[in-house]
């Protein structure tokens, strides 16, 4: 606990770097997906559609905010980057190397300690028959064979402190710890094989709103110290608003807009991201009223076997004849401005409410 | 109270420099004061919170010792009778009386629970092995693989055993403890595998394994960090479960005469003798009857302690 003063000096300090931390010129792409799909198979002739024709570019050092509501495919894209469940089409270059056709050993291997993943459920992601130190441990053993048993248990000691817990807890099991306690092992077991890249896959979301911040500030420090590069997937568009720096929106395994932090929340291009972001609760009741509020109809269709056109033409009030037609593909607008809508491709189209609900 | 919170709105708003920051340098805080446990002292600890578990597994080591040291220490051969002394009632020198051939019925008791226990450990062993290994294959090999190895389970399971154990006897022309266990086991293990199987399936998917394969750990390493000693508890239990299964099984089948051959004898067959004249000497019914029970309902409730206390989501 004494961590949370510090914690939330590091988060002001970060903050304030975040506007400038990453120069459009020099940045160096760490992740890139280009045209990802991931399908289940359903039926005998029936695929399920979790990851369909995604395309974003991760910069090194930023955190990229993936967000969408359950079931659309962020935690399949998330994991299907790790390679933890393999692509059906498309690319994915990590750090400019393929990974997608890899499947040599060392360089599995490789990859494996650069790329690691915070799991969401921090009751199911640790080993409930195994102990703190071994669970810390694993990781080590496959990456530092050459380090001896007390240099391991050393970085053990190390890596709980870092993320503010104490050595005394490595030799607990994880139904002795709580729920923020357990996430902080999640982390420490990231961090054992010194990755460049973690998939944060919903981290916060089984957690208490005030350990929430907690966990947030822990990886936000982390980030500063050790250039840590987050894919941060959620559902809380305020929590990813204070983490990103950029941020993709996807709807039923497909990308509907990736933008900066700021931009996405100040100019909305895409029906749906408007749609999100009327419904983030404004804690201020004087101006809780004086902003619409976009209610979405019907229910998100189900993934398998999707008729053509835009996924989301029917619950879009803005929709046309050509949205039931064609598959809208994503398409710069500004800079560093991506959406898939055909509302952009021709100003005719495009709703005056929708323009005028942007603060720019 | 109204007057307090119109007081309280009337209030000038608090300055901000009214706060101050506490600071929190004792850690101690975080130490835990309760000692460390490993998962299967923490297992015995709630298992020994449910006595009638307890008590159970006390009376079972106490069937288990006499059935070993019974046979040996009697003055009487449970093969040999004395027909001057047939159906005698209880007495100081035949504690539970003599059967129809003048044996003494205490000796015989414990000579015959040594097959019926012998059967109900050696085939929840055998069934427990068999099934784990079927099962964890079919599991990891998923798929087509997986789809054929449950149905030769189905069919397996659709055969009546009562059939598969006449056939059995007739082939190998006698009925001994082999047989009987060889009889049982064969369709027996059907349980174990499905379980097995079910709880490997769920395992497989879980995030600590995959968590374990983010890592880049082997998978010989998460099979035998991850998996088995998740599946363990589970197997365990069903071996509890299934021992006094084997046990009624094959006093069910003795009971038909068409278990164990005399002169060996088991629970089963000792019921089946009595049960003849049983209207004039009912005790004799009484006595293989009553370990039956006593040895299945304890089995049965020491499992039930057994799953509560390895099942780590019922932890308090």
């Amino acid at each position: 606990m004494s961590n949370m003063q510090q914690d939330i000096n590091n988060t002001q300090v970060a903050a304030a770097n975040k506007e400038t931390k990453v120069q459009p010129e020099d940045r160096k792409v760490m992740v890139e997906v280009e045209n990802l799909s991931t399908y289940f198979k359903v039926g005998r002739r029936q695929f399920l559609k979790a990851v369909d024709n995604v395309s974003f570019k991760i910069f090194k050092g930023e955190t990229f905010g993936l967000v969408g509501e359950s079931g659309c495919g962020k935690t399949t894209a998330g994991r299907t980057i790790l390679r933890l469940y393999e692509p059906t089409g498309g690319k994915i270059y990590y750090d400019g190397k393929d990974m997608s056709q890899v499947s040599s050993k060392a360089e599995m291997k490789a990859f494996r300690k650069s790329a690691q993943m915070i799991f969401q459920d921090p009751y199911a992601s640790l080993d409930p028959r195994m102990t703190v130190d071994d669970i810390i441990f694993e990781g080590l053993d496959v990456h530092f064979p050459h380090l001896s048993d007390k240099e391991k248990h050393d970085r053990i000691s190390q890596l709980l402190m870092k993320v503010g817990l104490n050595s005394e807890h490595g030799a607990r099991f994880p139904h002795e710890l709580s729920g923020g306690q357990r996430q902080r092992i999640g982390i420490a077991r990231a961090l054992a094989v010194e990755p460049d890249f973690i998939v944060c896959d919903e981290p916060i979301s089984a957690l208490d709103v005030s350990i929430q911040a907690q966990i947030v500030n822990l990886l936000t420090k982390l980030q500063e110290e050790m250039d840590i590069t987050y894919l941060f997937i959620s559902h809380d568009l305020s929590m990813v608003k204070h983490i990103s720096d950029r941020i993709g929106v996807m709807y039923l395994g497909s990308l509907a807009e990736v933008t900066t932090n700021q931009r996405l929340y100040s100019k909305p291009m895409h029906p749906y991201t408007q749609a999100l972001i009327s419904a983030i609760p404004i804690p201020d009741p004087d101006l809780k009223g004086s902003l619409g509020r976009v209610v979405l109809e019907g229910e998100v269709p189900s993934p398998i076997n999707t008729p053509p056109g835009c996924k989301f033409a029917g619950r879009c009030s803005y929709c046309f004849d050509r949205c039931r037609k064609e598959t809208p593909e994503l398409q710069q607008v500004d800079e560093d401005h991506y959406v898939a809508c055909h509302l952009y491709d021709d100003p005719e189209h495009l709703p005056a409410e929708l323009v005028a609900s942007w603060r720019e | 109270m109204a007057e307090k919170v119109a007081s309280m709105q009337n209030a000038a708003p608090v300055s901000p420099e009214k706060f101050a920051r506490i600071p929190q340098e004792d850690k101690s805080a975080d130490f835990m004061a309760r000692p460390k446990i490993t998962y299967w002292s923490d297992a015995w600890r709630r298992f020994k919170q449910n006595k009638l578990a307890l008590v159970s597994m006390a009376i079972l080591l106490v069937i288990v010792l006499m059935v070993i040291i019974v046979p040996i220490v009697s003055p009487h051969d449970f093969s040999k009778g004395n027909f001057r002394n047939k159906h005698a009632a209880a007495s100081a020198e035949h504690w539970f009386g003599t059967d129809q051939l003048g044996r003494d019925i205490f000796t015989r008791i414990f000579v015959g629970g040594r097959v019926s226990i012998a059967i109900g450990l050696v085939g929840a062993l055998i069934s427990a092995v068999v099934g784990t290994i079927y099962g964890a294959i079919s599991a990891f090999a998923g798929g087509r693989v997986d789809n054929l190895m449950m149905r030769i389970i189905e069919i397996l399971g659709s055969i009546p055993y009562l059939l598969l154990v006449i056939l059995i006897q007739v082939y190998f022309q006698e009925r001994s403890l082999g047989t009987m266990i060889l009889a049982l086991t064969i369709t027996g293990w059907l349980g174990s595998a499905r379980m097995v199987r079910g709880q490997l399936l769920s395992l497989k998917n879980q995030d600590f394994v995959l968590a374990a394969r983010t890592l880049g750990v082997s998978s010989w390493k998460t099979i035998t960090r991850h998996l088995i000693p998740n599946t363990l508890n589970i197997i365990i239990i069903q071996i509890t479960f299934d021992i006094p299964g084997y046990i009624f099984s094959e006093a069910f089948l003795s009971y038909l005469g068409i278990g164990i051959e005399s002169p060996m004898t088991s629970w089963g067959a000792m019921a089946s003798a009595a049960q003849q004249k049983f209207l004039f000497y009912p005790m004799e019914l009484f006595y293989p009857s009553l370990m039956i029970a006593l040895t299945m309902l304890t089995f049965v409730l020491m499992g039930d302690g057994l799953r509560d206390a390895l099942d780590p989501r019922l932890r308090e």
